[in-house]
């Protein structure tokens, strides 16, 4: 519990630093990462990332003992490709010659992401912790928008910022003049750009992911290795609540569905490592309200053991670019132990100037 | 301020070329007077007769949103092409990209036209 204070107040500490001074190298990232669902170390096991970042690094209350750094390759390798657009990107395409609006629903390939974690954790049946290593891979198979919103949004959107000009006296004194102008002239900007913002969800999303994790038996490099190995889909669906309100952002209902697969080789009895078999079947429902989400989760788990997991979970944006999340409830554990109560915080890593002030 | 010649009588065409994953709107500029907005990727200028636009300023900015919170890697990988070319002159000037939020970049070019 001290340690979900110091954490709690280190948060809060950052997001009032981050008020004064821009903190655009951490912005708000999705809250959990395969590598943490499968060692089963994070306040939610259902997500779905939002707002990709090139790398992300994901931190629970036991800090130092539980990290996971996540990857999107594909805003890092081929960077010098010159056949990228935004339409591609989001997967809505009008056709050059007949106008005609498409969709691309295998264009969520782009948002794979690859994930690493360190976690440090007490498992059933060991007396103490044991350092465990997690590799994951998650990506979108399929999603689909409204195709005509997003197509209307992005031309709204690229009209209004085809219409902020630069004078060429301040073109010409570079970066920091530049910067100062969009600075002072951030009212009509804003005015511009403010009714395209709002992130616009899929209709339907359905994600992938798989995940391998080893656990050192004794806390010693040669002392052997269980493994635990995952993998699962998971179905969101989302409405808008408040359709055609001039707030800031969209509030959504969030729907999961997951389907999970777990060979489980954590588990030991007088120091022999054995194998247990799990199907997840589970769902979650989530309330977004622009800073503030509620999500329950529900998971029920069948195989070598029959358990489940409810947990209640919070997801708070700071500031813009920081997010934190908690989660309360039962975990899987069979044990008596089986209270889960994690809190994380989650950015991720930017660098280069951030000096306008613009929402 | 980069200066581009053309030969007197030559008519100046810009074609600017975009690659990136943010959102984009262009504009381009002879003295500070808007001569061509544009919401795609790749789009084309007739500028006229480099005698009459002698001894003018062109400038390009293209201003993008990003939806992602990966700004620094899509303006890493935002390649944006300006091409200036006449019946005997061509040249192709790559933009200079300015971070302005976790939300908001910007790619500039800025040329003064010459006949000679």
């Amino acid at each position: 519990m001290r340690r979900l204070v110091s954490v709690l107040l280190c948060a809060i500490g950052v997001g009032l630093y981050a008020q004064q001074v821009d903190l655009s190298e951490f912005t708000l990232t999705n809250t959990s990462s395969p590598a943490f669902v499968l060692v089963e170390e994070t306040p939610t096991a259902i997500y779905m990332p939002e707002n990709l970042k090139a790398i992300a690094i994901h931190a629970l209350d036991n800090f130092g003992e539980s990290l996971s750094v996540e990857l999107t390759p594909h805003f890092l390798i081929n960077q010098n490709r010159k056949d990228r657009t935004y339409q591609k990107y989001i997967g809505v395409i009008e056709d050059s010659e007949t106008k005609e609006l498409k969709q691309k629903p295998f264009s969520g390939i782009n948002t794979t992401t690859i994930s690493l974690a360190y976690v440090d954790k007490s498992f059933s049946g060991l007396p103490d912790e044991r350092k465990t290593y997690s590799l994951g891979v998650r990506t979108t198979l399929l999603r689909f928008y409204n195709k005509q919103k997003v197509h209307d949004n992005t031309i709204g959107m690229a009209t209004a910022l085809s219409n902020i000009t630069v004078p060429t006296a301040v073109l010409v004194q570079g970066e920091e003049a530049i910067q100062e102008y969009y600075n002072s002239n951030q009212e009509q900007i804003n005015a511009l750009i403010q009714p395209f913002q709002k992130t616009i969800k899929p209709l339907f999303r359905l994600d992938a992911a798989i995940g391998y994790s080893v656990l050192f038996k004794e806390n010693e490099i040669d002392s052997g290795t269980a493994n635990r190995f995952g993998s699962w889909l998971t179905a969101e669906t989302s409405l808008i609540l408040n359709e055609g309100s001039e707030a800031k952002t969209n509030n959504y209902f969030n729907l999961f569905v997951t389907a999970r697969y777990i060979e489980d080789g954590f588990n030991t009895t007088n120091n022999t490592f054995f194998t247990n078999y799990y199907r997840d079947f589970g769902g979650k429902v989530e309330f977004e309200f622009g800073r503030i989400g509620f999500a329950y989760e529900y998971i029920s788990r069948d195989g070598t053991i029959n358990t489940e997991r409810s947990v209640g979970s919070i997801n708070f944006t700071i500031t813009k670019d920081i997010s934190v999340n908690g989660g309360f409830g039962k975990d899987f554990t069979v044990t008596d132990d089986n209270l889960i109560t994690i809190f994380g915080i989650h950015w991720g890593i930017n660098t280069g100037n951030s000096k306008v002030k613009l929402n | 301020m980069k200066v581009v010649k053309f030969k007197t009588g030559e008519t100046v065409k810009l074609t600017v070329k975009i690659s990136s994953d943010a959102n984009v709107g262009s504009n381009v500029n002879l003295d500070d007077v808007v001569v061509k907005k544009s919401i795609t990727n790749k789009f084309s200028v007739d500028l006229g007769k480099i005698d009459d636009i002698n001894e003018k300023t062109l400038s390009v900015v293209s201003n993008f949103f990003v939806n992602s919170g990966a700004i620094d890697a899509i303006i890493e990988s935002t390649h944006v092409e300006c091409s200036l070319s006449s019946e005997s002159t061509s040249e192709t000037i790559s933009a200079e990209k300015v971070k302005l939020n976790s939300n908001l970049f910007m790619a500039y070019m800025v040329v003064k036209l010459k006949k000679e």
